[in-house]
């Protein structure tokens, strides 16, 4: 990770406007990276089974901030099944950096725990 | 002692010339003896050892026996017999967990800890104290990141069946009064364990003179190859201590109906070992020994004081352990206010600087702390100034531009 991009990445993260909490979600979905001690919650409406509003709370690192913030955008107005069933390889092109292996587990946090509440 | 020339020594660093490594609390590199040694074993004297009736078996055996002295004489202790050869130190601990302390735990009974342990020495005893329905209790750390000794000597009751503790911390540096603890406990009688991967690498340590029951180191931290470690058994326990994996070559007969096992230390090695692994294990301790353990301890004091005067200059750092040198090992934990560990890893990698972040196995050690990753430099005898001042120099750049 260069060091432009991780700026890129925290400024990303701390202007979004999907920082916070929905009082009435629909979704709730949370969970940690235990590798780095990331934690994460994920609050979704919906609508006609399609995303209308998404916010996050996190502590952790700025790819997996940076990470949930640009998925939340891309999410808007998107079937929530659909967001459900992005890959991988999809989240981490979103996102537009070179992601190195030991640091998927953080970039793909949000699709982790939206994945699990899933089921 | 002279850094760049052993550098020299080890490929690693004619092959990646950029690599500034900082994280040899978790491995650190081979030299070309090592490297050597182990393609010699195949190249020369490749057959299983201990049972072949030919010249070549009874090379490779005296080889790996040879090893096991080596070993023995490395840490003081009394005998070779005293040296089960394992696959690293986490296998040691739980040989110790399954071969002696499970048969004697009962329900209710105490194993003590601390909470600076890594995971290693903190999840076999998790496993059997749930088997047998016994307790784990851990004594506390102060504030500077060292042992409470007072609330060591509290936690120890009539129930309390082994204390284990390391003797090096992996994240703090700190390293505790070993022969201090151990005497506590021996004065209630209780079994000590001691986890050494993180000194014996790095300072001269004589069992003999601590007194423990069980030692337990890995090789791979010591410039030897992954897949071999020990445990030094004290005399008193070795009669005591029962095999832990059963298999080939740790029975003297087996019938269909029982199993006579061989004495120590072979029934603690079931099946087929690191032969070459062992043998490489020897090679390495030969160049630890040629430098000399003392010369080592010195450098990585003068590295660690350092790194710490360097990285104090750094705004907003936080750095973990004890702040005197001469109660901590070469390695330095610590946190920027303004970025996560992990982020700083990855930054870091890109001018090729390898450290290490995370809990780095010590979660219950973060949770005392109040954080739940660090980034840890640890250095080793190829380290230089020189490096530590490029991790330094790009840590303070990263700071600034991160405002």
């Amino acid at each position: 990770m260069k060091l432009n991009d991780y700026r890129d990445l925290i400024e990303y993260a701390e202007l979004s406007p999907n920082r916070g909490k929905l009082k009435n979600p629909d979704v709730k979905a949370s969970g940690e990276n235990t590798l780095c001690g990331d934690s994460l919650v994920i609050y979704l409406n919906l609508k006609n089974g399609k995303i209308i509003a998404g916010k996050f709370e996190h502590s952790g690192c700025a790819l997996s901030a940076a990470s949930t913030a640009m998925l939340l955008d891309y999410a808007r107005g998107k079937s929530y099944k659909k967001i459900t069933e992005l890959s991988g390889e999809q989240l981490v092109k979103l996102l537009g950096i070179k992601v190195s292996p030991a640091r998927l587990p953080c970039a793909l946090l949000p699709l982790a725990i939206l994945k699990s509440s899933e089921k | 002692m002279n850094s760049q020339k052993i550098k020299k020594d080890f490929p690693i660093f004619q092959t990646n010339p950029k690599l500034v490594y900082l994280d040899n609390a978790a491995t650190t590199q081979k030299p070309t003896t090592v490297i050597s040694a182990i393609a010699e074993h195949y190249a020369y004297r490749n057959a299983n050892i201990h049972r072949g009736i030919y010249k070549l078996s009874e090379e490779a055996t005296a080889c790996y026996e040879e090893a096991r002295t080596k070993v023995a004489r490395f840490i003081s202790a009394p005998n070779a017999r005293n040296i089960a050869f394992t696959r690293n130190a986490t296998e040691a601990i739980n040989l110790v967990a399954h071969g002696f302390l499970k048969p004697r735990l009962k329900a209710s009974d105490e194993i003590l800890l601390t909470t600076m342990e890594h995971h290693a020495n903190i999840v076999p005893w998790h496993m059997i104290a749930k088997d047998k329905k016994a307790k784990l209790k851990f004594a506390n750390i102060t504030k500077d990141g060292q042992l409470d000794e007072a609330d060591l000597k509290r936690k120890i009751t009539g129930k309390t069946k082994l204390l284990a503790f390391a003797h090096a911390s992996n994240v703090l540096g700190t390293i505790n009064d070993v022969k201090k603890i151990t005497e506590l406990a021996h004065a209630k009688n209780i079994p000590v364990l001691i986890d050494g991967a993180q000194a014996v690498p790095h300072f001269p340590v004589d069992v003999s003179k601590i007194g423990c029951a069980f030692y337990a180191f890995s090789g791979h931290k010591l410039l030897a190859p992954t897949g071999i470690g020990a445990l030094y058994i004290s005399e008193k326990r070795l009669a005591e201590t029962g095999p832990f994996l059963g298999g080939g070559d740790m029975v003297k007969s087996v019938s269909e109906k029982e199993v006579m096992f061989q004495d120590a230390p072979a029934r603690f090695e079931a099946g087929t070992p690191a032969i070459e692994a062992t043998i490489a294990l020897g090679t390495a301790i030969d160049y630890l020994e040629k430098i000399g353990m003392k010369n080592i301890e010195k450098h990585e004091r003068e590295l660690s004081e350092f790194a710490l005067s360097e990285l104090r200059k750094i705004p907003g750092i936080t750095i973990y352990g004890p702040g005197d040198t001469k109660k901590r090992t070469g390695l330095v934990s610590f946190n920027l206010a303004r970025a996560h560990p992990h982020d700083l890893a990855s930054l870091l990698d890109e001018e090729n600087i390898a450290v290490r972040a995370g809990h780095h196995c010590a979660q219950p050690l973060h949770q005392a702390l109040g954080v739940s990753a660090t980034l840890r430099m640890s250095f080793y005898i190829y380290n230089t100034r020189d490096d530590i001042k490029k991790a330094c120099a790009a840590l303070k750049r990263i700071n600034d531009k991160i405002k």
